[in-house]
C-alpha cells in the first residue's frame, strides 16, 4: 500500500517550514522532507548534533518560532532522506514523491506537493575555475561554519552582491587571511537611490549586511567594485590569481592586471534555482534574465501549471528567505481551500493580507538582482581550452564546434557534446551553456531553451529499486 | 498573417530518418526544410542505445533494405566526416527454455543464408563470449555477430552538419498544425512558426505519424509503446563484450495490473564504461514522453538478476520515449497513394540501420518519382497488413506468450 497525506513538501528552509506550520493551522497532514540531516535550508542551517557549541546566532533565534512549529503531530518530518522523482499515478490521481533514504516510505502521495528545494551558488567560468581551491561563497559558508574547516590560509573574494560579503565575514572571523573582496558591479551607490523604495522597510537586512563590514573593516579587508578574478594558475591546484578592473560591460581592462599568490578563490555571482523537479515535471517554464535560467510559470497562489504541483521560495525565483515564508503561506492556504478545508471568504482575507507584504518584499528582491546583475562582458572570460561542463569535461571548443554544426538549443549542444549529461545533470552548466549559444548565435539566451531532467534528479544505486521492490515477478 | 516560406521539401522529424532524409535531399541540391516539434532527436532517436541492428529484421521483405542499410556504415563515418563513434559489436540473447529457443529457429534458418549471421549457443559456450554471464539456468543463447552500435546523437548531428552546409532550413520547436491541399495535391503545412510550401512533404515522424495523418483523414497502422532506458555511472569492474539481451520477460506492477510494467532486458556498455539498461516495455498507445514510476524498479530488477554486480552501480538518469510497431513488422515507406507530394517513411523496426538507406529512397521517389534501389512496394503505407510471425507487441498479462525479438 502507498501512503498518502494531505501535502508533500519537499524541502524543510524557511519556506517549506513556513508552509508545514500554516497547513497544519487549517487542519492539512503534512509529510516534510529534506536532505540534509536537520531542518533550516541553507539560511537557517543548523550545526551537525555533534557539535557542543552554543548556537546562538540571531539568525537561528528568528527561526525559533519556525523549528517549534514544526514539532506538531500533523507535520512528519522525514530528514536525511532525497526525493529523487515526482510522478503523476493516474489510478489515484495524485502526484507520487519517489523518496531514498533509512526508515522511510518508497513513495508517498497527495493531492499536492509544494516544491521548496531553494538555490545553489552560481558559477561563471574563467581559465582556471575548475582547479581545486576555487569554492563558491555558499560552500566556503557551509565549510567554515558547519564542518568547523578551513578551505585554505589566504582567500580572495570574487563575484556579486551581499552573499560574498557574508562570505568573507565569516572567512576573516575563522582566521583566514582574505587578499580583498572584489564586487564586479560599479556604481552601487547611484544605482542604489533608484531603489530607494524597494529599500525602505528593510532595515533590519541592512543591519545585517553593517555587521559583514564592520567585520571586514576590522581586519582591513579591500572592497574593490568594478573588479573580478579572471584567471587563476596552479598545479594541480591554486596557487595564484590574477585579478582586473573591468569595464562597464564587464570586460577586463587591458593593463589593470594584477597577480598574487594564494590558495583559495571564493566565488559568488548570485544563486541559480534548483528546478529540477518542474523541468521533470514538464510546468510551463519562463525565461529569467536575473537568474539567467526557465523558471515554472506560476499564479497568485504560487501554483505552477501543473494543478496541485507548487513553488515556492528560492526554486521558483531568487527572493530570500522572507519571501519564501510569506509564498510558502499562500500556498498552503491554497491546497487547504483547494480541499475544501477553509471558506472562499478566510482565504480570500488572509491572502490578500500576505499579497500586501510579498509585493513589499519583491520590491526589494529586485532591486538586488539590479544591483548586483553579472556584466556581460564576464561571461567571455573562458577561453577555448576552458573546461565549461566539469562532470564530462567538455571545454569551450568543443561547445563551439556544436554550436557550428547548427546546435540551436542548449539540448542540441548536450546531446552533441555530452555536456550536462554528467553526473550533475547540468546543474552548473546549463546557464553558461545558453549564455554561449547566445553570444555565438547572437540571439536572446531564451531561445535555446533549457536542458530536460530525467530522474532521478540525485544518483541512486541501483540496489535501492531492486531491495524496495514489491510485487515483482520472477 | 504568418509569413509564407517556399522550400522544394518539407520533412517533418529531425529523428534519425528525418535527419538523414534531410542530408540526402539537401545533398542532392534540393532546397529543404525540416520541422521538429521540439528539439533534434527528441523522440525514440534520442532515446534509443544507437544499435546498428540487423539480427531483429522482418524476414519475408526487409532483408535486402536492412542488408544495404547496414553495408552504408562501412564508409559512413568518412562520408560523412566526422566520427558517430560507429564500431562493430555483437549481440547475445539469453534463452532461459526450449520453447524461446524453438521461436527463434525460424530467424536461425533463414539469416544465416541471406548473410546475416545468426546462430544457437549452448550454455557451454556463452561463457566464452561473455564471461560475466553465469549460464547455469540458461537454456543457451543466440548470437548474432552482424551487428553494430554508434552514438544516435552523433549520426544525426553528422547528417545536419553536412546538410546545413547545403543551406537545410531547420526549425527546431515548430509544431505541424494543419496540412494544405490544393486540386487533390499536398502543397504544403501550416506550422507554429509559419506557412511553409513545397513539392513535397515527407513524414518521418514515427509516433507521431497516426496522429498527423488523422488531419489529413489517414488512420495508418502504426501503434506506439513506451520504451524506457537507464544509464548508470561509469563501471570500470565489469567489462561486457556484446549487447546482451534476455528472452524473458518480467511483470512488475505497484499499483495493481493497470501500471504493469513488462520487461525484457537489453543490456550494453558505452566505450566510457557507463551501463545502459534494460527496456521496460507498457503497452498500450502513447505519446507521452514521460517516464513511469514503475520503470527505474522493473529496469533494476532484471538488470541485477543476470548482472548481480550491477547493484552497486549508481543509476544516473532513465528515460522513455514512444516507439511504434506495425502489425507485419515493416516500414511505411513510401508515396501516400491517393495524394500526391506526400510521402512517409517511418515506424522502421531499426531506425538507426535503415536510416542511411531511407534518405535514398525518398530522395529516388523525388527526384525520379520511383525508387529502383530496392523493391518497396511491401511498405506501401495503404498495404492492408497481416500480423507477422514476430509481432513487436507486449501483452499486459501473467504468461508471456508472445515473444519480442531481439
Amino acid at each position: 500500500m502507498i501512503e498518502k497525506t494531505d501535502l508533500i513538501i519537499i524541502g524543510a528552509g524557511p519556506g517549506g517550514m513556513q508552509a508545514a506550520v500554516s497547513a497544519a493551522q487549517i487542519g492539512l497532514q503534512v509529510v516534510l522532507i529534506d536532505g540534509n540531516p536537520l531542518p533550516g535550508g541553507q539560511y537557517y542551517k543548523q550545526l551537525p548534533l555533534q557539535f557542543s557549541v552554543n548556537q546562538n546566532s540571531c539568525l537561528l533565534k528568528e527561526a525559533a518560532s519556525l523549528f517549534d512549529g514544526i514539532q506538531q503531530p500533523s507535520i512528519r518530518l522525514l530528514t536525511n532522506k532525497l526525493v529523487w522523482g515526482i510522478f503523476y499515478n493516474p489510478k489515484t490521481k495524485l502526484w507520487q514523491a519517489t523518496l531514498q533514504g533509512d526508515n522511510c516510505p518508497p513513495r508517498l502521495e497527495a493531492p499536492a506537493i509544494i516544491i521548496a528545494t531553494g538555490a545553489y551558488d552560481r558559477s561563471i567560468p574563467f581559465p582556471g575555475w575548475d582547479l581545486p581551491g576555487v569554492i563558491t561563497a555558499g560552500a566556503a559558508q557551509v565549510l567554515v561554519k558547519y564542518q568547523g574547516i578551513l578551505p585554505g590560509k589566504r582567500a580572495i573574494l570574487s563575484g556579486t552582491g551581499p552573499l560574498q560579503l557574508a562570505a568573507a565575514a565569516n572567512l576573516v572571523d575563522a582566521g583566514v587571511e582574505v587578499l580583498g573582496v572584489l564586487e564586479c558591479n560599479q556604481g552601487l551607490i547611484q544605482k542604489g537611490f533608484l531603489h530607494l523604495t524597494g529599500i525602505l522597510g528593510q532595515w533590519s537586512r541592512m543591519k545585517e549586511g553593517f555587521q559583514y563590514a564592520k567585520s571586514l573593516l576590522r581586519a582591513r579587508v579591500p572592497y574593490k567594485t568594478g573588479w573580478s578574478v579572471i584567471r587563476v594558475d596552479g598545479e594541480g591546484k591554486v596557487e595564484e590569481v590574477t585579478i582586473a578592473q573591468l569595464d562597464k560591460e564587464g570586460n577586463p581592462i587591458p593593463g589593470t592586471e594584477r597577480s598574487n599568490s594564494l590558495d583559495t578563490v571564493v566565488v559568488g555571482y548570485g544563486l541559480t534555482p534548483s528546478t529540477e523537479f518542474f523541468r521533470l515535471l514538464d510546468c510551463e517554464m519562463i525565461y529569467s534574465k536575473p537568474e539567467g535560467v526557465f523558471l515554472p510559470k506560476r499564479d497568485p497562489f504560487f501554483q505552477t501549471s501543473l494543478p496541485g504541483i507548487y513553488a515556492i521560495g528560492d526554486c521558483a525565483k531568487i527572493g530570500g528567505a522572507k519571501l519564501a515564508m510569506l509564498e510558502g503561506e499562500v500556498a498552503a492556504a491554497h491546497v487547504a481551500y483547494q480541499s475544501n478545508r477553509t471558506t472562499k471568504d478566510k482565504f480570500d482575507q488572509m491572502t490578500a493580507k500576505i499579497h500586501q507584504a510579498i509585493k513589499r518584499e519583491n520590491r526589494f528582491s529586485k532591486m538586488l538582482a539590479e544591483l548586483f546583475a553579472i556584466p556581460h562582458g564576464l561571461f567571455s572570460l573562458a577561453k577555448p581550452e576552458t573546461i565549461i561542463c566539469r562532470c564530462e569535461q567538455i571545454s569551450l571548443a568543443e561547445i563551439r564546434t556544436a554550436i557550428s554544426y547548427g546546435a540551436q538549443t542548449v539540448t542540441d549542444i548536450k546531446n552533441i557534446t555530452r555536456s550536462g549529461m554528467g553526473f550533475c545533470q547540468g546543474r552548473t552548466c546549463a546557464s553558461i551553456l545558453s549564455q554561449i549559444l547566445a553570444s555565438q548565435r547572437n540571439c536572446p539566451p531564451a531561445e535555446g531553451y533549457y536542458l530536460n531532467i530525467r530522474p532521478p534528479i540525485h544518483a541512486v544505486p541501483i540496489e535501492y529499486f531492486t531491495e524496495s521492490s514489491n510485487g515483482v515477478q520472477g | 498573417m504568418k509569413p509564407v516560406q517556399t522550400f522544394d521539401v518539407i520533412v517533418v522529424g529531425a529523428g534519425v530518418v528525418g535527419c538523414s532524409i534531410a542530408y540526402h535531399l539537401t545533398k542532392a541540391c534540393f532546397k529543404v526544410a525540416l520541422i521538429e516539434r521540439k528539439h533534434v532527436g527528441s523522440g525514440a532517436s534520442g532515446a534509443n542505445f544507437g544499435m546498428v541492428q540487423s539480427n531483429d529484421v522482418e524476414l519475408k521483405h526487409s532483408i535486402p533494405m536492412v542488408l544495404k542499410g547496414y553495408k552504408r556504415f562501412d564508409t559512413l563515418e568518412e562520408e560523412l566526416g566526422m566520427s558517430i563513434e560507429f564500431r562493430r559489436i555483437a549481440s547475445l540473447r539469453l534463452l532461459s527454455t526450449e520453447a524461446q529457443w524453438n521461436n527463434s529457429k525460424e530467424r536461425a534458418d533463414i539469416l544465416p543464408g541471406a548473410g546475416i549471421p545468426y546462430e544457437y549457443v549452448p550454455p557451454a559456450k556463452i561463457q566464452e563470449i561473455e564471461p560475466t554471464v553465469d549460464p547455469k539456468n540458461l537454456f543457451g543463447a543466440t548470437y548474432a555477430s552482424f551487428q553494430g552500435q554508434a552514438n544516435p546523437f552523433l549520426l544525426m548531428w553528422a547528417f545536419l552538419r553536412n546538410s546545413n552546409r547545403q543551406n537545410l532550413a531547420l526549425f527546431s520547436h515548430t509544431e505541424v498544425t494543419g496540412f494544405l491541399i490544393e486540386s487533390g495535391r499536398l502543397i504544403g503545412v501550416e506550422t507554429t512558426r509559419s506557412t511553409m510550401h513545397a513539392n513535397f512533404v515527407v513524414l518521418a515522424t514515427a509516433a507521431w505519424t497516426r496522429s498527423l495523418g488523422q488531419k489529413l483523414g489517414y488512420d495508418w497502422n502504426i501503434h506506439t509503446f513506451r520504451a524506457s532506458a537507464m544509464v548508470t555511472e561509469r563501471f570500470s569492474d565489469l567489462k561486457i563484450n556484446t549487447i546482451v539481451t534476455s528472452a524473458d520477460h518480467i511483470e512488475t506492477e505497484i499499483n495493481g495490473p493497470e501500471d504493469a510494467e513488462l520487461t525484457v532486458m537489453a543490456l550494453t556498455q558505452t566505450p566510457e564504461g557507463n551501463f545502459l539498461i534494460a527496456q521496460a516495455d507498457r503497452p498500450g498507445e502513447v505519446l507521452d514522453g514521460k517516464i513511469s514510476h514503475v520503470a527505474p524498479q522493473a529496469m533494476s530488477s532484471i538488470a541485477t538478476r543476470f548482472f548481480p554486480v550491477l547493484r552497486n552501480a549508481k543509476l544516473l538518469r532513465a528515460w522513455t520515449a514512444p516507439t511504434t510497431y506495425t502489425e507485419d513488422g515493416m516500414p511505411l515507406l513510401g508515396p501516400v497513394k491517393d495524394l500526391p507530394g506526400l510521402i512517409l517513411a517511418a515506424s522502421f523496426r531499426s531506425a538507426i540501420v535503415n536510416s542511411p538507406i531511407a534518405g535514398e529512397i525518398v530522395t529516388q521517389l523525388i527526384q525520379q518519382g520511383h525508387c529502383d534501389l530496392l523493391d518497396i512496394s511491401s511498405f506501401a503505407p495503404e498495404r492492408k497488413m497481416e500480423a507477422a510471425d514476430t509481432v513487436y507487441r507486449v501483452k499486459s498479462e501473467k504468461s508471456p506468450q508472445e515473444e519480442t525479438p531481439d
